[in-house]
């Protein structure tokens, strides 16, 4: 087997090309090889540019005949587990909150309002106040804690997605 | 402006997966039978890619169709045949390739080509 082929089959190893399929492949490319180099044809004349490089080669041949992903697929696969890391942060984050916010400690605002004019007696007006305190709980609360844990449910469905996809991505191919 | 063998390059880059489903027409072939099939013809693939990622192209959209047989010379060979697919794509394309050949020549027929001694 020439070194262009080896070389080929490393690259199609890394790339975890299926071996029945590596297998294929090398021996096809190694008969075509020797078969042109015994009527004196060069490699150059068989594979064009692709003979100075059987790296690109081995993937773009891997690639079109679809036994691995394409070349930006590949890239944002090894980004996905960034990604999936980050949302998976962000879903803890907003379930601790989540939970802080529902746990049982009422909120409340307090507003002061001046107390109702009272009917005069003897005593003189007071001078400013007393003042009363109105308490009512916030309905921002409420809405604050379902928005959170529609977030929270949201990141939890897309991580769960993405997760998947990163998974299938990794798995080999069938072969073709 | 692009050097004769660039634009060569991309000429040939939009048809070449056509000329591999009409050598293969003729008669089912393997990798290099089809390299040896098209330098019969003068289409050398030297400066361009090589046919083997566009023949798995062609077998991933389901255009050819392969099978293992023995060669005249070697071990068995991987053959490659148009499929009904394939044959219906080849016939779409050559009428593309002569309208598109024949609006080109149109243009440049008026062209004076002067060949410098």
């Amino acid at each position: 087997m020439s070194d262009f082929v080896q070389q080929c089959r490393r690259e199609w190893e890394r790339l975890r090309v299926p071996d029945s399929v590596a297998n294929e492949m090398a021996a096809d490319l190694a008969a075509d090889l020797k078969e042109a180099e015994t009527e004196g044809v060069s490699a150059e004349e068989v594979l064009g540019r692709s003979a100075f490089d059987p790296r690109s080669f081995a993937a773009s041949w891997a690639t079109e005949r679809g036994v691995i992903p394409s070349t930006s697929h590949r890239e944002s696969a090894s980004r996905r587990p960034l990604v999936l890391a980050a949302l998976a942060t962000l879903t803890v984050i907003g379930l601790i909150v989540a939970v802080f916010i529902a746990l049982p400690v009422r909120s409340e605002s307090v507003a002061m309002t001046p107390a109702p004019p009272q009917p005069r007696v003897l005593a003189p007006p007071a001078p400013s106040g007393p003042f009363v305190l109105h308490s009512r709980p916030i309905a921002a609360d409420v809405f604050a804690w379902i928005l959170l844990m529609v977030v929270t449910v949201l990141a939890v469905i897309v991580s769960a997605r993405l997760w998947s996809a990163w998974v299938r991505s990794r798995l080999p191919t069938a072969p073709a | 402006m692009a050097s004769g063998a660039q634009r060569r390059s991309e000429l040939l880059r939009g048809v070449l997966d056509l000329c591999l489903l009409a050598v293969i027409e003729e008669g089912p072939a393997y990798g290099y039978e089809m390299t040896k099939r098209l330098r019969a013809r003068g289409l050398s693939i030297v400066g361009e890619g090589s046919i083997y990622p566009l023949l798995g192209r062609l077998e991933r959209e389901g255009l050819v169709e392969t099978h293992r047989a023995a060669s005249d010379s070697g071990p068995p060979r991987k053959y490659y045949r148009p499929s009904r697919e394939g044959r219906r794509t080849l016939a779409a394309g050559v009428s593309e390739w002569r309208a598109a050949r024949d609006a080109v020549d149109a243009v440049l027929a008026p062209v004076k080509v002067e060949v410098a001694s």
